[in-house]
């Protein structure tokens, strides 16, 4: 569930280009907001049924304890854009991830500390 | 377990065959010799202070020192703390020769420090006139766990240019746990030897005898000749604590040259009188001590040899440096009396230098009738050796083949007047450590003259540094084969040249004590012989000071690493000793053994032990070293040092060893059939839990594994419980047991894998199982982790500098209990600040836990003990910067960037 802080990160992430934008002056986004365009174009990339190999184009694994049929992962070239997504594992007792497990489900991107245990 | 060490002295073997042979001329090269190497011993490593064990301290002892004043004596103590590691209070008390004790001001002396006491002061302060005709003893009294004190006393009469000195050793009563020298008992009585010369026609002699025991004492001093014919005896009472003096009249009318022998005989306790001798000549100022041999050698079935040297001898005209009157010119002397029982045959050997080069001659051996005494020829001996017209000084070396102990020595020079008289002290040369000369003055007119040694055939590099008030200064000595150096402190003081350290010594230093040792440290072991007097020009007198050696007090064996010693493992044992100084070394080159070896093995020579099985067991080790005597500062021929053998145990606990605990689960309200295995364990090994509610009905028991029942009540506690085995009394490291409900929850988290990822992780994969068997029996319960950070609740935690990360505190990850598992990644920080790089270190706790709704409302529960995760920061032996993680026994580092 997502928190009351990831849930303004969240917000502050997507609306924020929107709120400072200015018409009249048409600036050149910030390095920080192209950052975000560029994770949310990754994370677009994402679809239910494609592959574990498929996520890790864009998206590494977090560290700390993670499971095979749920997965965190952090944009690679940020590591405070967070993404979970939910896998149907190619070998329900093996507790090692594999490439071949399906996407079932991918949450918002939403901004969190890393963990590394 | 602590054992002091029993100073068995081993003859002085080592030098034995360094002067077999007849030669003259350089030392080197003869092939039929056997060369006598130098030692090439490798230095114990020494032990950080804080792991030097202490042992406590007991009120001890020593006593001694004869003194006496009178209108133109005055007399003073002198107190050397061998202790470099810590100071020492120290409560000096005189008895006067009526038995009354007088208690002086305490006083603390620094370590390594030095202290004078004026007893004509002390007396004056006490009320007592110190003008009077006054003599008795000294007694140091001081809390420690052995005797660190080197005392001499020394009485001197300036006007008479006389003067004695007499050491202190410990007492009987107080050190029952050292062996003490005790004198050897003839016809049933403590029997003392000791040898008389004339230098001249007037000399005569005293012998004082203290009572340092509480019982009167009856004592008789027999007067002998040359070939041991009686000369005369007196029969001596003394009342407890009591002294009296001896004039030996019989020496009056025997001619200048006459030499002979004492024997001091008394009943009772051994160590009760303690006696001190001199000879004097008023007229002329000739004073001497007599040497005594008050302690028993051990018996030896063959003869040995042993082999002693005089060193610093003077021949010729003075040496201007030494600004005695234009004139003056010395003559040798050296005095043999044999105190054995059999025959001992005598080989003297001069060395000495000749631009800077060392030279040596081989004199013919002589006999030696047993308690016969003679008076070595020594002009003649150098006109032998082609040194009629020698100018200088010269080393006598005296070869002994006879039984041990048996020689008693004096020797020195002496001037034509028979006023200045440089007395040596003979000194066994044996392979020892560092040295140290309890006191040097150059003050008020004194010097102090050092002559070192070295006896082996290949050169040697020394240090002797010089220790003062407030700092010290070390003097680099090399020695080529059998070369001496002859120095004079006033000499380096006055130099004022800076040392390898930078330190010079202040110009006000006027005293101080000494030290030779090696150059890597000061339990390196090496071969020299040293020295020392105090001589003053102007009064025309020369005082000698205790000359020590450090040794070993007591040795143990240590508990071993990896601690706790278990079954099945190995751990490496050391061999600590502890030496006089306080400092501590350690070693594995020993002889080693176990005394129950189904317990623990250990290699028989590096000490690397192996469990067994569970119980306890004693470790021994032992080696020859250098054992601390505390006799040293008498004025005995000991062997300095006293090569013994150091013998330490350690009594050792062998823990058995769990492997597993199979299952390492059960469920409140039944019972389990367990399987744990391991080493150790006997074949009656007990299991018990950390909890309650769990009991045990054995099945079978063997070493290696036991099989049970473990029935666990409906209310034993929920969660983990530590299983341990004990056998013979030794428990076992805990391993896990985990309590669950009654209902399906996740049990059996375990690691399945470990690696090391090339970025610095740690990285792990773990797996739980449910309690039913059927994982889908999990739907209602999760299955996560809680990592907390330094400073929890304050989130997020920041890494410190020059990691560069934040995380959240806790980390809190879950994840459904239907699942079975997964990774476990735990890294480095994401980046690092520039360098340069610093040392910096933290610990998290990492706790995987289980919730379940339909148990205790949801809240967690433990689903395997805490794990602790270190990360830290620092400098490797290869001299880069590394990030190093540990976490359940498993380590990984990586180099950090820009280096």
């Amino acid at each position: 569930m997502m928190t009351v802080a990831k849930l303004s990160i969240f917000l502050a992430l997507t609306l924020g280009p929107i709120v400072f934008y200015h018409p009249a002056q048409q600036p050149q986004p910030a390095s920080g907001c192209r950052l975000l365009e560029q994770a949310l174009a990754d994370y677009g990339q994402l679809k239910p049924g494609g592959s574990r190999a498929e996520v890790e184009r864009y998206f590494s694994r977090d560290g700390g304890f993670q499971t095979s049929g749920s997965t965190r992962y952090v944009y690679a070239k940020c590591e405070y854009l967070h993404v979970d997504i939910e896998f149907e594992v190619a070998k329900p007792s093996d507790v090692t991830l594999s490439s071949t497990d399906k996407v079932t489900k991918i949450s918002k991107l939403y901004a969190e500390y890393p963990a590394k245990d | 377990m602590i054992r002091f060490l029993v100073s068995r002295r081993l003859p002085l073997f080592p030098i034995l065959l360094a002067f077999i042979g007849l030669y003259a001329g350089s030392p080197s090269t003869n092939a039929q010799e056997q060369r006598v190497l130098a030692p090439h011993r490798p230095v114990d490593p020494t032990d950080p202070p804080s792991k030097v064990l202490q042992l406590p301290a007991t009120t001890r002892s020593m006593v001694g020192g004869f003194w006496m004043i009178d209108a133109y004596r005055k007399a003073s103590i002198s107190l050397k703390n061998g202790l470099e590691t810590s100071s020492i209070a120290v409560r000096p008390a005189l008895y006067l020769s009526n038995g009354m004790r007088y208690e002086l001001d305490s006083l603390t002396v620094s370590p390594a420090g030095i202290s004078v006491i004026s007893i004509n002061d002390s007396l004056a302060k006490l009320g007592i006139a110190p003008w009077g005709i006054l003599s008795g003893y000294v007694e140091m009294e001081y809390s420690w766990a052995w005797d660190p004190l080197c005392v001499t006393v020394t009485t001197i009469d300036a006007t008479h240019s006389t003067i004695f000195t007499s050491g202190l050793q410990p007492s009987a009563v107080a050190t029952a746990s050292l062996s003490l020298e005790a004198p050897r008992v003839v016809n049933g009585l403590n029997t003392v030897d000791g040898v008389w010369w004339k230098a001249t026609g007037n000399v005569t002699g005293f012998v004082a005898l203290s009572n340092a025991s509480v019982k009167a004492v009856d004592a008789k001093i027999t007067v002998v000749s040359d070939s041991n014919s009686p000369v005369g005896d007196v029969d001596v009472h003394l009342s407890p604590h009591g002294t009296k003096v001896v004039d030996l009249k019989e020496l009056v009318p025997l001619p200048k040259g006459a030499t002979g022998g004492l024997r001091i005989e008394y009943a009772g306790a051994s160590n009760a009188v303690l006696i001190t001798g001199g000879l004097e000549d008023d007229s002329s100022g000739y004073s001497a001590n007599i040497p005594l041999r008050s302690f028993a050698m051990p018996a030896q079935s063959q003869p040995v040899d042993e082999t002693y040297t005089e060193l610093g001898l003077m021949t010729g005209a003075a040496d201007p440096m030494l600004l005695f009157p234009v004139g003056t010119t010395f003559t040798p002397y050296s005095i043999l009396r044999n105190v054995g029982d059999s025959l001992v045959t005598v080989t003297p050997t001069f060395y000495w230098m000749i631009d800077g080069a060392p030279r040596s001659a081989h004199l013919p051996s002589f006999k030696l009738a047993s308690l016969s005494s003679l008076s070595l020829d020594l002009p003649s001996l150098l006109l032998s050796a082609g040194l009629g017209t020698f100018q200088g000084s010269v080393n006598l070396a005296l070869k002994a083949q006879g039984p041990p102990g048996s020689l008693l020595l004096a020797g020195g020079s002496v001037d034509q007047n028979n006023n200045y008289v440089f007395q040596v002290f003979p000194r066994g040369v044996q392979e020892s450590v560092a040295k140290s000369i309890s006191y040097w003055s150059t003050g008020n007119g004194d010097d102090t003259m050092v002559t070192v040694w070295n006896p082996a055939d290949e050169p040697q590099n020394y240090t002797f540094t010089l220790l003062f008030d407030g700092g010290h200064y070390r003097v680099p000595l090399h020695l080529e084969a059998r070369a001496s150096r002859m120095f004079n402190i006033s000499d380096i003081i006055h130099g004022q040249i800076p040392d390898a350290d930078g330190e010079v010594i202040p110009a006000g230093v006027h005293e101080g004590s000494a030290k030779i040792a090696g150059t890597q440290a000061d339990n390196e072991h090496i071969l020299v012989a040293m020295d020392a007097s105090t001589y003053n020009v102007r009064k025309a007198t020369c005082s000698y000071y205790c000359i020590s050696c450090d040794g070993s007090v007591y040795a143990y064996v240590d508990t071993g690493n990896p601690f706790p010693f278990v079954a099945g493992s190995t751990s490496q044992f050391y061999l600590h000793e502890n030496w006089n100084t306080g400092v501590g070394t350690y070693t594995n080159y020993a002889t080693w053994s176990s005394s129950s070896t189904n317990i623990a093995t250990v290699n028989a020579t590096n000490g690397s032990g192996t469990g067994v099985s569970g119980g306890t067991t004693t470790f021994t080790a032992s080696l020859t070293d250098a054992v601390y005597n505390s006799h040293y500062c008498g004025y005995n021929s000991v062997s300095c040092p006293a090569l013994g053998f150091v013998q330490g145990t350690g009594s050792e606990n062998v823990k058995p060893q769990i492997t597993a605990v199979s299952p390492n689960w059960g469920q409140v309200g039944t019972s389990v059939p367990v399987t744990i295995t391991g080493k150790g364990f006997g074949t009656a090994g007990t299991v018990s839990f950390s909890g309650t509610g769990i009991t045990v009905t054995y099945g079978a028991r063997n070493d290696s594994s036991i099989t049970a029942t473990f029935t666990i009540a409906p209310s034993t506690t929920v969660g983990f419980q530590n299983v341990t085995v004990t056998n013979s009394g030794q428990a076992s490291g805990p391993a896990n047991f985990q309590v669950s409900p009654a209902i399906a929850t996740p049990v059996n988290f375990h690691m399945v894998s470990q690696s090391n990822l090339n970025d610095g992780s740690l990285f792990f994969t773990y797996a739980w199982s449910s309690s039913t068997g059927n994982q889908a029996d999990l739907s209602a319960c999760k299955v996560g982790e809680q990592v907390y950070y330094p400073a929890y609740p304050t989130t997020p935690y920041v890494w410190p500098l020059p990691m560069v990360q934040q995380t959240a505190n806790p980390t809190v990850l879950s994840y459904p209990g239907t699942y079975q598992g997964g990774p476990d990644t735990n890294g480095p920080p994401n980046s690092y600040a520039s360098p340069p790089y610093s040392s910096s270190s933290f610990t998290a706790t990492q706790r995987f836990y289980w919730s379940c709704t339909n148990y205790n409302g949801g809240a967690t529960q433990t689903l395997y003990p805490d794990i602790i995760i270190a990360r830290n920061i620092f400098k490797d032996v290869d001299g880069y910067w590394k990030f190093q993680i540990q976490k359940s026994g498993y380590l990984n580092k990586v180099k950090l960037p820009g280096q």
